[in-house]
């Protein structure tokens, strides 16, 4: 379980990202966090990931306040999560295979886990056959995949993505939700900040709405309609 | 469990070090070169230092002073001062030179076929005093011990040829500390150089450390494989710069056995040379890239 309480970020720079936020998300539940550019939401998948700390408030994951723990156990907390990115943040001189086994080399895992457990996450997201190849001979989607399976491939209870449809057209990016909702069915929770409104409008899952650092709307089932940003 | 970890993620750190020496083969080059030519320059300053060292250690040996007993000693006193020579602190060993022995000397070896010069001198009539020549333990209190050889009855005057010695040794000194500090400098140049090319290494692979935070490596993980690379580069150089020292040296030597130099000081030989050569090179190569990688890395460590 996730939960976020009077969490304040401010930058150094002034900006006021998030303004005293509550929010609380089960384990297994899937996430949308939409709002206008700049409303908060990377803050919040930065905060989750420690990338950032907070200013004032608490974020408990698994029972554990993140706000507290020190730069040493950081790694750890990574651990327990899988990221996915926008642009992939692939290796372009390993392969595939060699792109997902780095993740698990990272928690040294053991050549025979390795030899084992890669294929099968390959499996999952559909990419066994061009594990030989480099991820600049694959599409956008296929990238995409391969950061997929990198994220899931020491079996992490909680999938961040960052715009993970940003850059791929909306039937590649549909065909990403796929897989998405399959990690989910397994138990993953899935925490998706996105712009993507078919993507949203069609999922029907748990929408948190953020603007200016505030949740504005939580609802489950809901729709996108956020208010386009005035010109 | 926890050690076959650590041992996969040593292997794999170690075979990702030898990627990336490949990999970025002209940075590694230009890294080897740095490395091996600032050892180059360390390795020649040590062997200047070695051979100052070795060269004052011979004039220190050579420290001694010459004592001259007054005419009317007799030999029971002689013998007695030579006692009381040995009783002194800094005083290594002595030997006695009899006025007899002198004179003998001076006409069988140095006026040989010229006794002209001698004039009317004999053994009866003998110009030359009874002497001792002291050899000193530590030539840097040679002015004390000589005033306490003054000091002894019966002694005539002692001749002290330090002055010259003392400022051979204090030049030498110098020489030493020199070496010393340059030494230094230049250790701490190529760690400045070795770790700029390293940053450019890690600037070419930020995306990768990147990665590997987000993923959730630890610092020490991330950390390795760089040193790892230091380590490779800083190690070959120091077999390189090793090696073509040695021949140096040795080139050197030779050319030295068969010059007129060779009597007026010793060159120290090669073989003494090589442990403390080889050792001085691979520690500073190894360090040489550890610190330079070390300090290269910490920027890129704060995501």
């Amino acid at each position: 379980m996730i939960e976020f309480l009077k969490v304040t970020k401010e930058y150094d720079n002034g900006t006021l990202a998030l303004d005293e936020v509550d929010v609380k998300i089960e384990n297994g539940e899937f996430v949308f966090l939409v709002g206008s550019s700049g409303a908060g939401k990377t803050t919040m998948t930065k905060l989750l990931m420690r990338e950032e700390n907070v200013t004032s408030g608490e974020i408990y994951l698994y029972g554990e306040d993140i706000t507290k723990i020190s730069q040493k156990e950081i790694p750890y907390l990574r651990r327990k999560m899988g990221v996915v990115f926008q642009d992939f943040r692939l290796l372009d001189d390993r392969t595939v295979f060699e792109n997902v086994e780095f993740a698990m080399r990272i928690v040294g895992a053991t050549r025979r886990e390795i030899r084992r457990r890669v294929p099968v996450v390959l499996n999952m997201v559909g990419l066994n056959y061009k594990a030989k190849m480099r991820p600049s001979e694959l599409s956008g989607g296929e990238q995409q995949r391969v950061a997929l399976a990198r994220a899931l491939v020491n079996n992490p209870s909680l999938l961040i993505a960052d715009e993970p449809t940003g850059n791929l057209n909306p039937k590649v990016a549909m065909e990403i939700m796929d897989i998405f909702e399959n990690i989910n069915k397994m138990g993953t929770t899935i925490i998706m900040a996105t712009h993507a409104k078919e993507i949203v409008d069609v999922m029907k899952k748990r929408v948190i709405e953020i603007e200016d650092g505030k949740i504005v709307r939580d609802e489950v089932g809901g729709e996108y309609h956020v208010k386009p940003v005035e010109a | 469990m926890n050690t076959m970890l650590s041992l996969s993620k040593l292997k794999y750190s170690l075979s990702q070090a030898k990627k990336n020496v490949i990999r970025n083969g002209l940075m590694s080059i230009a890294s080897l070169f740095t490395t091996t030519c600032c050892l180059l320059i360390i390795g020649l300053f040590a062997i200047i230092t070695i051979n100052v060292d070795s060269i004052t250690e011979q004039i220190k040996d050579q420290c001694e002073v010459q004592l001259y007993i007054n005419e009317d000693a007799s030999d029971e006193r002689i013998s007695q001062i030579g006692d009381e020579i040995l009783a002194l602190p800094n005083v290594k060993e002595i030997s006695l030179y009899t006025k007899e022995q002198m004179f003998e000397y001076a006409m069988n070896d140095v006026f040989e076929g010229r006794e002209d010069l001698v004039g009317s001198y004999t053994q009866e009539d003998n110009p030359f005093s009874d002497s001792y020549r002291i050899t000193l333990s530590d030539i840097s209190l040679a002015k004390q011990t000589v005033s306490e050889l003054e000091q002894i009855a019966d002694v005539s005057h002692v001749e002290n040829n330090q002055d010259v010695t003392n400022m051979v040794l204090s030049v030498s000194d110098s020489i030493q500390k020199l070496s010393i500090i340059i030494m230094i400098i230049l250790l701490i140049a190529s760690i400045v150089i070795i770790s700029n090319t390293v940053r450019l290494t890690v600037f070419n692979r930020r995306k990768e450390i990147n990665i590997m935070k987000y993923i959730g490596a630890t610092d020490r993980f991330i950390r390795t494989p760089f040193i790892f690379e230091g380590i490779m580069i800083g190690f070959l150089g120091a077999v390189i710069s090793f090696g073509l020292i040695s021949w140096g040296y040795i080139t050197l030597y030779d050319t030295y056995i068969n010059s007129a130099l060779k009597g007026v000081f010793d060159m120290v030989v090669y073989s003494d040379l090589i442990l403390i050569l080889g050792g001085l090179f691979i520690v500073c190569g190894c360090l040489i890239g550890i610190v330079g990688s070390s300090i290269s890395m910490r920027k890129y460590l704060n995501v």
